[in-house]
């Protein structure tokens, strides 16, 4: 059963469509990165799921379940933040919790392991607005894991945050993950989804372009790097390769997309015609090329 | 949910913020200023306010709105920046129903409004204490015939030892930028039937008449053995808090609405001081003159003022005052209107306020 499923979630603004027909499945363990450039309508949809947007079109169910009510209560089992981390300026990162853990019905008793956990027992006492963007959203976990939620739905936790809040957060997001929670979070940072996510939708202008595993979304595909004494010949002769499915310069060497892995092949190819490679590296493919090609303005559709 | 974690929620919300205790300690201060001034026109002899069991009718009479005006501000800051802030989305998110949310933040203004009522009633009580206390039983305790009031010297308002007076005129001033008393000096049909309606417009007017005409009336002497609280005050307690919570519930639907601190608080005082009297000139001009002085009263401002007019619920204040009137050769003053329906009509406000917001924050995205 998946713990998160959409179909054609679509939300329109008068003639904008900021959310367009996205059909999502998060199944249950996943870390499950949801990627896009701003204004892609990550946090819309998001919005959507948690109820405090209301869908223009499609629809969703979390933990299996859909209806108003059964989704309310399905809302229980999720922790989630939207956006900035979004506490009363004037209570401390403690009183913020408690009322966290009212609404939520969870047991006060749990706030000092939460606080525990993201490093902030030791400015509990101080205001929220005292904190910096990086405690901000260190609190915003701590109130996301209280009461050990099934499903935790994190906005861009990583907006903001210098190399080492990334690092923080990322490791507290792991942890959760390892405790059996299956988490769900947008980003449009693609190193971050790569290191921390085990899934991936790739969100463009509404819409989602691409869906899978992070290791599939990679795989399957190569980049070379190649050089030779006589560039133009070999650019002829890439061009003419059957398997490349594109290629660009970059400095001397030019960079061989190929529909296969065969590198060996390629440089046969350019042997075969009289030139020979002064340089041939294989480069791995990074989920910044799937993001790049997937949200390019001229790419393809979904999967 | 339980109501009583609802109310849990909005407690620390609301008492943990410092705002709310300025606002509260500034009414304070005001009503204490205000309350005060009577209290020593009183020893004076320009009138015998704040004397058992006239204690709380008479500061019911002198605050007026004023409170309620407080409370409209404060409740709007309390909604507004849930909105502000994004909390009302996290409290959502949460696992706060929309509903829930909606139904904390009414318990929210019950809560806040029986706090900005007890204020007045405990400082009222606490200014005739005092008064009771220190001896300072009115100038006028002695039953006064006309001769001897007339025969008492009549202090020039222009009198600089007057420090007293200066402070009751400042902070009528204050309550009278807030309150829509300026509606008392227009004149036309509608206002003069909002005038006969206010029996509160008739206190104030007799209460100037004390301090100013010769001659002057009796002031009858109070009773020593009088209880400071009585089922009278409760009742004039009740109307104050259904008018005033009558205002709060119409802020409450702006700040829901507009989601904005400042156009809610605009508009709250727009409204009152000036938008209602252009509905009925309005009316006035389109309907007839008829249909204003019919309608008018059933309108927000006067609906809802009418049952915090105290002569309504305590008879033995307007005997009282109408005592006062008979010596001077005033006629005595009627209280017009049927309590139940002004009850209902102010309740009906509410509800249409309350149900308004609600719908609205039901509907829209948060």
């Amino acid at each position: 059963m998946a713990i998160l499923e959409t179909l054609d979630l679509t939300k329109k603004y008068g003639r904008l469509t900021a959310v367009d027909s996205v059909s999502l499945v998060v199944e249950k363990g996943q870390v499950f990165g949801f990627l896009g450039p701003n204004g892609s309508g990550k946090t819309t949809t998001i919005g959507m799921l948690l109820g405090i947007i209301t869908p223009t079109g499609g629809g969703f169910r979390l933990f299996g379940r859909d209806g108003t009510e059964e989704l309310h209560a399905a809302r229980r089992r999720i922790g989630a933040t939207l956006e900035t981390p979004n506490f009363y300026p004037y209570l401390s990162g403690r009183d913020n919790l408690r009322i966290a853990a009212q609404v939520k019905g969870v047991e006060e008793h749990r706030i000092p392991e939460a606080l525990e956990i993201v490093g902030l027992a030791g400015r509990q006492s101080d205001a929220f607005r005292k904190y910096s963007l990086g405690m901000k959203q260190r609190l915003a976990l701590a109130a996301t894991m209280l009461g050990d939620p099934d499903l935790i739905i994190l906005d861009e936790p990583a907006n903001g945050l210098d190399p080492e809040g990334m690092r923080e957060v990322r490791e507290i997001i792991l942890a959760l993950a390892s405790r059996g929670a299956t988490i769900f979070l947008s980003s449009h940072l693609l190193w971050e989804v790569e290191r921390t996510c085990t899934h991936v939708a790739i969100l463009r202008s509404g819409r989602v372009v691409r869906q899978s595993a992070v290791g599939d979304l990679v795989a399957g595909a190569t980049v070379v790097s190649v050089a030779a004494d006589d560039g133009e010949a070999l650019r002829l002769i890439v061009a003419e390769y059957p398997p490349a499915t594109g290629h660009e310069e970059r400095g001397d060497r030019l960079i061989v997309h190929l529909a296969d892995d065969d590198a060996a092949a390629l440089n046969r190819f350019a042997h075969d015609r009289g030139v020979t490679l002064s340089h041939l590296a294989v480069e791995k493919r990074t989920l910044e090329d799937v993001f790049i090609e997937a949200t390019a303005p001229g790419a393809g559709g979904a999967t | 949910m339980k109501l009583a974690t609802l109310l849990r929620i909005e407690w620390i919300k609301t008492t943990r913020r410092r705002a709310f205790w300025v606002a509260v300690g500034f009414l304070a201060i005001l009503c204490m200023l205000v309350l005060g001034g009577e209290f020593l026109q009183g020893r004076q002899g320009e009138g015998a306010p704040l004397v058992a069991p006239f204690v709380w009718a008479t500061a019911a009479a002198e605050l007026d709105a004023m409170p309620a005006f407080f409370l409209a501000l404060v409740v709007v800051m309390l909604v507004t920046s849930e909105f502000s802030w994004r909390t009302a989305r996290q409290n959502v998110i949460d696992g706060l129903s929309r509903e829930q949310f909606f139904a904390a933040k009414s318990l929210m203004v019950l809560m806040v409004g029986a706090a900005f009522i007890a204020v007045p009633f405990v400082i009222a009580n606490g200014v005739a204490v005092y008064g009771l206390f220190a001896g300072a039983t009115p100038a006028t305790s002695g039953a006064m015939t006309p001769d001897t009031v007339a025969n008492a010297p009549l202090l020039d308002l222009q009198q600089p030892d007057r420090g007293t007076e200066r402070v009751g005129i400042d902070t009528g001033t204050v309550t009278g930028g807030l309150a829509p008393r300026g509606l008392q000096v227009d004149s036309g049909p509608a206002a003069a039937a909002r005038r006969a309606d206010s029996a509160q417009a008739a206190l104030r007017q007799a209460m100037q008449d004390l301090r100013r005409q010769r001659p002057r009336p009796v002031i009858p002497a109070p009773d020593p053995d009088a209880s400071f609280i009585t089922l009278a005050d409760m009742r004039v307690l009740g109307g104050f808090a259904l008018g005033s919570v009558g205002f709060a519930s119409m802020a409450f639907m702006l700040a829901v609405m507009l989601r904005s601190t400042g156009g809610a608080i605009g508009v709250f005082f727009l409204y009152f001081a000036f938008l209602e009297q252009v509905i009925v000139m309005l009316l006035r001009r389109f309907g007839s003159v008829e249909l204003a002085r019919d309608v008018g009263p059933y309108l927000p401002t006067g609906a809802l003022r009418a049952p915090m007019d105290p002569l309504t619920w305590h008879p033995a204040m307007l005997e009282r005052l109408n005592a006062m009137a008979a010596s001077i050769g005033q006629p005595p003053q009627t209280v017009e209107g049927d309590p139940l329906r002004m009850i209902a009509v102010a309740l009906a406000w509410i509800l249409v306020f309350t149900g308004a917001a609600f719908l609205a924050f039901r509907r829209r995205d948060l």
